[in-house]
């Protein structure tokens, strides 16, 4: 397994020491060679009766005098502790502590990652050739590793700046929407390998963009015939706040032209404070479909935005949004990324995927291909609209692809 | 006075008709940027002064301040 991933899946060491005594030691034994190797003030603790544990931060240790077990805080300098413990005859072993973690649903492993699983791309015959697939963001690092020979089209609508990633962002978007397989020591994290990316920079390079780059970037995308147009962009809405007939006339002339367009829905939500926040612009146009963050549980991000405001402003449907890895511009080219940014590029390379499994899968038809096939979940429909997006299975015999793209 | 730039779109009766309403818009005051007829939408900015005559008129449905979309930092943790 390569080093990238190895970074990301490293088991993370909380700083502190866990020992644990021979079992025919003695209490005071044990406790003299913890205060030998963290210091005065170890403090016990003792599940008898009408006794109550009591953990803090301040004891340079802990000990478990009914099981043997000291824990030597962080705060101790656990190298010179760990010399220490390597000379006393009642320690069986001493080794980092480590940080433990829900067990998740979907994780990381060498060969794909988490969203890749969990759309089902894994597992497709279907790779988006014959595709168009468009990113409109910060561009594409057109010398990264895993673009390099590809076939790509690229238009800055940004003035004096050329569409090569500067920011960051849309590297990591084009990279799950179009990333490649599985490579030498990098998991598949592109759902759809083999679609033909059309990267369209409508944000600078720090990240803002001005509506009429936007909006001339949808137009481009649509006269190039691609199927998809991947936004991963948006603005906050107030509650009550319409959508604007120029996005709105974008989204139907798109979904008339063959195009679908899908955007993210925002991260304007603090969910764990109760506070959800409306879909922003331009995913609150009924006409462009809005897409909300999942995390490896498939329950909805704590940021997610949802349905507050009607006529467009629904959540259509959702994807991997939490701790997705993806491409960013060199030298570091791989990082972990969260938010609806990172939902929309799945959502999109799901779509690719549909659109290359029937020729009449296109604009309303794939919208509603997309739609129909989404994996059911427990949150409600103002959260995740039809629910997670998945990947077309079937042969081209078994009710896909029926009309194979030339 | 303060300059404003704005996005104008045009009403369905005007959609088609980009480069008549252009024209009224200039007489208007406003000095017209970028055109985009498939969609019957247009930019320009005008002074403050004449904003009213802008939103009113013939031909113009919405008329609002072009909007700007920010991304947060790439390097934070802030969701994307």
């Amino acid at each position: 397994m390569s080093q990238i991933l190895h970074e990301f899946l490293r088991p993370q060491p909380t700083g502190g020491t866990i020992v644990t005594f021979h079992k025919d030691s003695d209490v005071a034994t044990q406790r003299q060679a913890l205060v030998r190797s963290a210091g005065e003030g170890v403090r016990s603790l003792s599940g008898g009766p009408g006794r109550s544990a009591e953990m803090s931060d301040d004891a340079p240790a802990f000990h478990l005098e009914e099981v043997g077990i000291g824990v030597i805080s962080e705060h101790v300098d656990a190298q010179r502790s760990a010399g220490i413990l390597s000379g006393e005859e009642s320690v069986v072993e001493a080794r980092p502590e480590f940080w433990l973690f829900a067990i998740q649903d979907f994780q990381d492993t060498a060969d794909r990652t988490w969203g890749i699983a969990a759309t089902g791309a894994e597992t497709s015959q279907f790779t988006g050739a014959g595709i168009k697939l468009a990113v409109l963001d910060t561009g594409l690092d057109f010398e990264h590793p895993d673009f390099t020979g590809r076939n790509l089209v690229q238009q800055s609508f940004v003035t004096g700046q050329l569409a090569q990633d500067v920011q960051g962002h849309g590297t990591h978007c084009c990279g799950t929407a179009a990333g490649r397989e599985v490579s030498q020591g990098v998991p598949r994290y592109g759902v759809a390998p083999e679609v033909h990316l059309h990267v369209g920079k409508v944000l600078n390079d720090s990240g803002s963009g001005r509506e009429r780059d936007i909006i001339n970037g949808m137009i481009w995308a649509i006269q190039q015939g691609c199927a998809v147009i991947s936004m991963s962009l948006g603005r906050r809405v107030r509650q009550g706040e319409g959508p604007s007939a120029a996005y709105e006339r974008v989204g139907e002339l798109a979904l008339d032209s063959g195009s679908l367009i899908i955007a993210a829905a925002g991260n304007d939500s603090a969910r764990q404070f109760g506070f959800i926040a409306p879909v922003g612009a331009p995913a609150n146009s009924q006409s462009i479909m809005a897409v909300a963050a999942l995390d490896e549980n498939l329950k909805i991000a704590d940021f997610s935005c949802g349905e507050i405001n009607a006529g467009g402003g629904e959540v259509d449907i959702a994807g991997p949004g939490v701790n997705v890895l993806s491409s960013v511009p060199r030298p570091q080219l791989y990082d972990v990324k969260s938010g609806t940014s990172m939902a929309c590029p799945h959502v999109a390379g799901i779509a690719a995927l549909l659109a290359q499994s029937d020729a009449n899968l296109r604009g309303k038809a794939l919208w509603t291909a997309l739609t129909d096939s989404a994996k059911a979940l427990s949150a409600p429909a103002s959260d995740v609209g039809a629910g997670l997006a998945q990947a077309p299975q079937g042969a081209p015999d078994e009710g896909y692809g029926k009309t194979p793209v030339a | 006075m303060s300059d404003v730039t704005l996005k104008i779109v045009l009403d369905d009766a005007h959609r088609d008709k980009s480069d008549e309403v252009c024209r009224a818009l200039e007489a208007a005051g406003l000095r017209i940027e970028d055109s985009i007829p498939a969609i019957g939408v247009i930019f320009g900015t005008a002074d403050s002064e004449n904003l009213a005559r802008v939103k009113q008129t013939r031909g113009v449905l919405e008329a609002e301040p072009e909007a700007q979309y920010q991304l947060p930092p790439f390097d934070s943790d802030q969701p994307q």
